[in-house]
Parts: C-alpha cells; sequence; structure tokens
C-alpha cells in the first residue's frame, strides 16, 4: 500500500496493513524543535537546519529522513511553501541549538522573555525565560467587543496573527495561484496523505478574542450577542473554506478544522450548549468542505469530549483528534466499542502526559502495542501520540513509540 | 415572608443564573431583618454550593457555573456595606487571593472566591498580575492565614517560586499556608517550589484549605490567634 492508500483506507474503515502513521502532519501532532534537534542525533542523520514552522507552538519541520524512517504517512500542506531561504531567518531555540524561524513571524528579544507581535506593533505573545512556547499576552474583546472586526480582531491575536507556512505568502488575492500551485506540486512529489490545516475554529476563536471567562458569559448569559458573533464568524470562515478548497481541494486527502471543546475534565460546555451554538454551524462548514471537494473531515478536539461524541458524528464528523485518553470518559476500548464504526480515531496512539515523557522505552513500547491493538482493528484509526511531542521527551522514547507503532 | 423561605429563593437566584432577580431579593432580605450574614452563607452561598454539587455531577458546565458567580457577587455587592457596618465577621478564615505575576485571567479566581467564602472564608481579592510585592504588602496588611495564587498557564506557574521567595524574604512565609489554584497545577510541583499545595478545583480545594488553616494554627504561625467572631 502506499502511504495514501493506508491513510484513506483507514478512514473509510478498512483495515490497512498497518495503522497509519502522523507525525506532524498537522500542529498538534507534531515535535517540538529543541526535541526534533536531538532526535535526528540519536538516530546519527546528517545535520540539518532545524526549521520551527510553528513560532508558537516551537514546533520543527520534520524532514522526509526522518518520515521515511518511521514509515509516516502523512505530510501538512505547508512543506509545500516556504521552500527558499530568504523565507526563513536565523534564531536561536531555548536550549542554545541554532535554528531557523518564519522570516515574517521572528519573536523579538524583551527583558527576560521572548515576544511576538501583531502587524499593528502591539504585543500578542510572550515566552518568558524557562518557558518552552509562546502564551497568548493579549484578547481582543476582552474589553468591548465589534462583531464587524473580527477580521482586525483576529490580526491582534496570537493564535490567528501568527502564520504558519504557507502564511503570507499566499495572500489573496495574487497568492491562490501560489497556493493552489504549491499543492499540486506536493500532490505530485508524495504519495503521502496531504492534510490541509484550516481551522474554522468557532468555540475556541471565541475565547480566543474574548477570554475564556468572558466568551462563557457571554453563551450562558447573553445568547443573543454569541449568536451574532458565531454567525459573522461563520461567514468569514465559509469564505475562506470557499477559496481554500478551490485552490487546494483537489491535492489534499484531509481537511483539519479545530475546536477544543474538551478539558481534562470533560466537554467545557453542555451537550445542550454545543447543539445550540456550534453543532448547526459546525455542520455548515464541513457539508460545504465535502461538496467542494473530496476530502475527509478531521477535527481537531483536546479535551475530554465523550458526551459530545454522538452531535460531533451526527454534525458530519470523519475524524477526531487527538483522543486525549487521559481525560475523563475517553477510555481507549470504550470508544472504540461505542464509535467505532462510525468515527475515525486519529490519535490516542500514546500517553504525552506521563508515558511518553517519562516512563522507560520498554514501556512506552508496550503502551503503543496495546493502543494500536484496541483501535485499529476494522480501521478508523490513525497513530499518532497525543498531541505534540514536548521539548522534554527522550529522543529513545520518540523512536520506541514510533517503532513500535509500525510493527 | 418566612426568613427560610426568603433564603431558599436568594439560593434559587444564584442557581438559575437570574441576574435580573437577584437584586430585589436581596434587597427584600434585607428589608425583612435578615442578618446579612445569614443572607450571605445561607442565601448567597448556599446556591454557590448547590451550583458546586450539580458540576461535578456534570448538571451544569463552566459558563453556566460563571454566570451563577456573577449573580453570586451582584447580590453579594448588595450585602457587602451592610457587612461592615455590622462588624460582622464570622468567618472561620481569611485568605488573600490574586492571579499571580503575568497572568491576567479570572476565570479561576471568580469562581473560587464564591466557593471559598461559601465554606466561611473570608476572601480578600487582589485582582490579576498580582506582583511579588503586593503579595507581600497584602500580606502585612490584611494578616491572613492563607494566600492563594491564581496561575493560568505553564508559564505563570513556574513564578510561584519567585512569589514564595518574596514572602520569604520578607519574613512572612511562617505565617501563611500558600496555595496555588489553576487548570495546570500540579500539587508536587507547587509544593517543590515552595507552595504549601494545589489545586484545579475549587470545590475540591475546600478540603485543601480546612487542612491548612487547623495546620497553621496548630503550628502557631497564625498572625492572630483569636477565633474571629
Amino acid at each position: 500500500m502506499t502511504h495514501r492508500e493506508r491513510v484513506r483506507a483507514a478512514l473509510d474503515h478498512r483495515e490497512p496493513d498497518r495503522a497509519p502513521i502522523d507525525l506532524s502532519g498537522h500542529r498538534s501532532s507534531g515535535i517540538a524543535a529543541v526535541a526534533y534537534a536531538r532526535l535526528r542525533k540519536h538516530l546519527g542523520l546528517p545535520a540539518r537546519p532545524v526549521r520551527v514552522y510553528d513560532p508558537v507552538q516551537q514546533l520543527a519541520i520534520v524532514d522526509e529522513d526522518v518520515l521515511d524512517r518511521f514509515g509516516v504517512d502523512t505530510i501538512e500542506l505547508g512543506r509545500a511553501f516556504a521552500l527558499d531561504e530568504a523565507s526563513w531567518a536565523d534564531w536561536t531555540l531555548p536550549d542554545g541549538t541554532p535554528c531557523r524561524m518564519p522570516a515574517w513571524a521572528l519573536p523579538e528579544r524583551a527583558d527576560r522573555e521572548w515576544i511576538l507581535r501583531s502587524k499593528s506593533g502591539r504585543v500578542i505573545a510572550r515566552m518568558p525565560d524557562g518557558v518552552l512556547y509562546f502564551e497568548q499576552a493579549h484578547w481582543p474583546f476582552a474589553e468591548q467587543d465589534d462583531p464587524d472586526r473580527i477580521p482586525e480582531a483576529m490580526g491582534e491575536c496570537m493564535w490567528t496573527a501568527v502564520a504558519t507556512p504557507s502564511g503570507p505568502l499566499a495572500a489573496p488575492p495574487g497568492g491562490r495561484n501560489l497556493l493552489s500551485e504549491g499543492a499540486k506540486a506536493l500532490r505530485e512529489r508524495t504519495d503521502r496523505a496531504i492534510l490541509g490545516l484550516f481551522g474554522g475554529n468557532l468555540l475556541e476563536i471565541g475565547q480566543f478574542l474574548y477570554r475564556n471567562d468572558n466568551f462563557f458569559l457571554l453563551l450562558a448569559g447573553d445568547p443573543g450577542r454569541a449568536h451574532r458573533f458565531l454567525d459573522r464568524l461563520l461567514e468569514i470562515h465559509l469564505g475562506n473554506l470557499d477559496l481554500f478548497l478551490k485552490s487546494v481541494g483537489p491535492y489534499i486527502d484531509v481537511i483539519v478544522f479545530g475546536d477544543d471543546l474538551g478539558s481534562q475534565r470533560g466537554p467545557q460546555i453542555s451537550p445542550k450548549m454545543y447543539r445550540e451554538f456550534f453543532k448547526p454551524r459546525h455542520s455548515l462548514m464541513w457539508s460545504r468542505a465535502k461538496q467542494l471537494a473530496d476530502v475527509k473531515v478531521n477535527l481537531h478536539c483536546c479535551g475530554g469530549v465523550r458526551e459530545l461524541i454522538p452531535d460531533l458524528i451526527d454534525a458530519g464528523l470523519d475524524a477526531l483528534n487527538p483522543i486525549q485518553t487521559s481525560c475523563k470518559g475517553m477510555d481507549p476500548r470504550e470508544l472504540k466499542t461505542e464509535f467505532g464504526k462510525d468515527l475515525t480515531f486519529w490519535g490516542g496512539g500514546c500517553d504525552t502526559q506521563a508515558v511518553l515523557p517519562r516512563a522507560t522505552p520498554d514501556v512506552v513500547r508496550r503502551h503503543v502495542r496495546e493502543r494500536v491493538s484496541l483501535f485499529a482493528p476494522g480501521g478508523g484509526f490513525v497513530f499518532q501520540q497525543v498531541h505534540n511531542v514536548m521539548a522534554d521527551v527522550p529522543p529513545e522514547n520518540i523512536v520506541a513509540m514510533l517503532d513500535a507503532a509500525a510493527a | 415572608m418566612d426568613t427560610a423561605i426568603r433564603l431558599e429563593r436568594l439560593a434559587r437566584m444564584v442557581l438559575d443564573m437570574n441576574g435580573d432577580g437577584v437584586a430585589p431579593e436581596v434587597e427584600d432580605a434585607l428589608a425583612d431583618g435578615i442578618p446579612p450574614m445569614q443572607i450571605v452563607a445561607d442565601g448567597l452561598s448556599a446556591g454557590m454550593r448547590r451550583v458546586g454539587e450539580k458540576f461535578k455531577c456534570g448538571e451544569v458546565y463552566m459558563p453556566e457555573v460563571l454566570v451563577s458567580c456573577d449573580v453570586y457577587y451582584k447580590g453579594l455587592e448588595l450585602v457587602r456595606p451592610r457587612l461592615a457596618a455590622a462588624g460582622q465577621t464570622a468567618w472561620r478564615s481569611r485568605m488573600v487571593l490574586g492571579t499571580i505575576h503575568g497572568d491576567i485571567h479570572t476565570v479561576g479566581k471568580d469562581v473560587a472566591i464564591p466557593v471559598f467564602q461559601a465554606a466561611g472564608y473570608e476572601v480578600v481579592d487582589l485582582g490579576v498580575d498580582v506582583s511579588d510585592a503586593a503579595f507581600v504588602e497584602a500580606i502585612r496588611r490584611h494578616e491572613p492565614d492563607l494566600v492563594g495564587l491564581g496561575t493560568y498557564m505553564t508559564s505563570t506557574f513556574m513564578h510561584t517560586k519567585e512569589t514564595v521567595r518574596a514572602i520569604e524574604s520578607a519574613g512572612l512565609r511562617g505565617r501563611v499556608r500558600i496555595i496555588c489554584g489553576g487548570p495546570s497545577v500540579d500539587a508536587r510541583a507547587a509544593k517543590g517550589m515552595g507552595a504549601d499545595d494545589a489545586s484545579d478545583d475549587a470545590w475540591g480545594a475546600v478540603e485543601m484549605l480546612n487542612r491548612l488553616v487547623d495546620d497553621l494554627r496548630m503550628s502557631g504561625g497564625a498572625a492572630r490567634k483569636e477565633a474571629r467572631t
């Protein structure tokens, strides 16, 4: 089977020759640059500049030799862009390793921290010394909202303003051709399944712009206003979806949406609230995506979301990520039994809170084998560790995990 | 109206997220002559306790909890001047609580405060992005038994070390018990940084507060030895 065939079989609920593996196919299956540099050295691979394509989470581009070493079956659409040296600038990782960072999103040094600024010059993200990723520093609607100025507000918010490749390289109007050409070129040079990261976040963008507490208060205390905001946001998302899929639809296999609906203790919102505010809007976006292109819809959705899964499936979801198995209600066996026929589990392959960073390689291997044996039968499973490999994960454990997944 | 019924109505305002109804209900309770402390403890706080029970069993979620907190605070603001005037301080203990330096999140703190008040703790809210010096000054001024550090991001949780150090340098460490609260906290890490404990759950933290206050009083470290009446 080719890599792409393997992933598509799994998504069609046909069990492939082995579980497909996703490493760095999207921004929650990646690897921190600090850990990646150590991994390359551990594998004895030739030294190459580490390119940090996601400055906020400090994620590294995983080179083809590492993807080949581990039999990775996926690749992010962003790998088609920023191939020239001019798109990158020198930087240094927190552990002193030299790296390259997108030239349009270079952090700036401040007093005992690194900062990221919006185009207007406002500080929108901070990474204090000793911390390994950026955190949001500004919430544009925290004091006063304006649903007619959502695009401007998104330009002042870390999560929506700091672009990963293709970033500004493919900005409309002239960039559409670049986006399309880049996607086509990637399709022609790889047989890995291509993931197009779209986002389309609803709850999360509410939280990113208003701040969590304010947006929760809006949802529960002023529903009319929340609906007005979400309607305006949905309008923006549908416009972007149209542009995105008309440009890259023929060349990608999976479109990745995002909306963290869960927490460690379960859903952040009730199923009733999900059905009122988000399900109809998710359903509209996901069905529109499938009308525009032959793609499967994957939702990145952190946390415990068991209670919401029936509605997510009903809304048209094909795959759920990252399957955070340490959260309440997210037992792998129960999830597979209850939802395995209707949903692809894209994740849950290795616990990243305790096992991957702290266990021995043997324990990691056993853990992964158990997870694969639970999730893989009948298809409907793509292996990835639960969320990104963080900076403190030993390279031996990363190797143990991925080799066990491919066995 | 019978006092028990009036207090039940107040509790229901909080539970039902009735922000419009709480003010008239509080005014009526005060007009009925119900002591302000009882309005808080057996009315508003009773409502918050029931919100906590519903949250624990998944009947309500964080958005509803926050609106209930908002209703609680609306009611409390009307009662507060009367509490001060009556000199009523039948609290179990006093706590100063703020979101730590570099962190401007309020959601956890805004839920924790009514929960702790419902459990009998007088809470002095220091706000957000509270500097180490401000925590030290608050300890000197308010003489609490407890210091609550709200930390809602991993990066700010790590600042706990500096805050504890500042309290130590001021010679105040032995007088208080320090707790970290927030979704990213880890009790082992918090203790490693010099705090006494940590909790990611306001309702679950109450038992921890009780234990720490008892421990402080037995160790003789409390700034004020007399029980508050």
